[in-house]
């Protein structure tokens, strides 16, 4: 029997495997999920940032922080229904006002904490961002608004 | 053995190469994620941006209302200006970290230009046609408010530039500036003795177009330096207003009406209703 001919063949399958297994793997990439979700600090800092902007946008926070009432529980409340529930939020207003000295002073205006950290979840926390945002209410006064938020783990 | 007969597997094994690389470049760039580069300098002038239209519509509200109470032109925008001074000072530190330098100025502006239109007044049916000009204005560089309140077009209005370098960031020269106002037109006048009321028709707009939202509270008629009272306030379309007082008006008068929209920023109109 002539060998050279068996190699030919042995040669030609190898071949074909190795095309056909090739375009075989090809084919399974392109199968592969690509809606990878990926979470990244950034987002958490855009996400901070777009909530306050769209807030004061809607003169919301100078409305809110007009009321006499308890305006950091309509806060709380806002920022609770607004954002998804695997996030945690801290949430601070001072009022920016010129000094007799040319100076700008800082005053905490929140009397209670708006958040929904409680001491218990303190340790799920994956990974937080804060975002700062000035905004002036129709009377010319000036807000500074800080927004920390952290995403639990799993989230 | 043959060595050409290893051809064909070289060949195979370069085409399984190209076959799995274009695949896997394929993958990655479809994977690969679809957001354009961005870093805290974009919320800097995002914020910059909407907060300067507000605090400018805000300090023009507080000079238009001092201007009002006082009728001290200079102390008036003095006052306003300490407003854009705050602001700038604020903005400056809530982002304290970023190393901002924040300017604001203005270059001056042409609000509106000079013109003339007619207002039609009616006395118990007599009506005629008053051709009324009304000056141009302009607000000047150094400044950023005025106004133009002694005629039947009144114009209040407030314009400045804003200028903002990150050096942290290395963003240098990002501007933009805004101009803001509120104007007023008395139209028509109709008094009736026999009913004994006048119907004042006046059209209002900003910058956004027409002003709609009017209600009694925003709106004073003083006749002869005397406030009177609105009984009735219309919106009939396209920022267009009629108000209804229950006086008749007898030339020689002088009417003004005073328009506070809501935000705050306040527009005054003359009208002097001779006999002839």
């Amino acid at each position: 029997m002539d060998r050279r001919g068996q190699f030919r063949i042995i040669e030609a399958l190898v071949t074909a495997v190795l095309v056909v297994g090739s375009m075989m793997i090809a084919v399974g990439i392109q199968r592969m999920p690509r809606f990878w979700i990926t979470y990244e600090t950034e987002d958490l800092e855009d996400m901070a940032f777009n909530m306050l902007a769209e807030i004061a946008d809607q003169a919301l926070l100078s409305r809110l922080l007009d009321s006499k009432g308890s305006w950091e529980t309509d806060l709380f409340w806002t920022l609770n229904t607004m954002l998804p529930p695997t996030i945690y939020f801290n949430m601070s207003i001072y009022k920016m006002s010129l000094s007799s000295g040319g100076n700008i002073s800082l005053e905490a205006l929140n009397r209670a904490p708006i958040t929904n950290i409680q001491q218990e979840n303190a340790d799920r926390i994956a990974e937080s961002a804060s975002a700062t945002y000035v905004f002036t209410s129709p009377d010319g006064t000036v807000y500074l608004a800080a927004l920390t938020l952290a995403r639990s783990r799993g989230g | 053995m043959n060595r050409r007969g290893q051809l064909p597997i070289i060949l195979a094994l370069i085409l399984s190469g190209i076959l799995i690389t274009s695949a896997l470049l394929t993958y990655k760039v479809s994977v690969f994620p679809k957001r354009a580069e961005q870093s805290e300098w974009v919320h800097v002038i995002l914020n910059a941006e909407e907060d300067f239209h507000r605090i400018l519509q805000a300090a023009l509200a507080n000079f238009t209302q001092e201007y009002i109470a006082t009728g001290n032109m200079t102390g008036s925008q003095r006052k306003a200006e300490i407003k854009l001074e705050t602001w700038k000072l604020a903005f400056t530190l809530g982002y304290s970290g970023l190393s901002l330098r924040l300017n604001l100025k203005s270059n001056g502006v042409d609000v509106s230009p000079e013109s003339s239109y007619k207002v039609s007044l009616t006395y118990d049916g007599n009506a005629t046609d008053k051709t009324v000009c009304v000056p141009g204005l302009s607000i000047a560089a150094g400044h950023f408010f005025n106004c133009s309140w002694n005629s039947p077009c009144g114009i209040s209005a407030a314009y400045a530039s804003i200028s903002l370098d990150i050096i942290k960031q290395g963003l240098y020269g990002w501007n933009s500036s805004s101009i803001i106002f509120l104007t007023l037109n008395i139209t028509s006048i109709i008094s009736d003795s026999s009913l004994n009321e006048t119907r004042i028709e006046f059209t209002c707009s900003d910058g956004q177009g027409c002003v709609n939202r009017l209600n009694k509270e925003n709106v004073t008629i003083h006749v002869n330096g005397s406030q009177v009272d609105l009984n009735r306030l219309e919106y009939t379309g396209m920022g267009g207003y009629i108000a209804l007082i229950g006086q008749t008006l007898n030339p020689p008068y002088t009417m003004t009406i005073t328009v506070r929209d809501g935000r705050g920023i306040a527009v005054r109109a003359s009208l002097e209703g001779g006999s002839g």
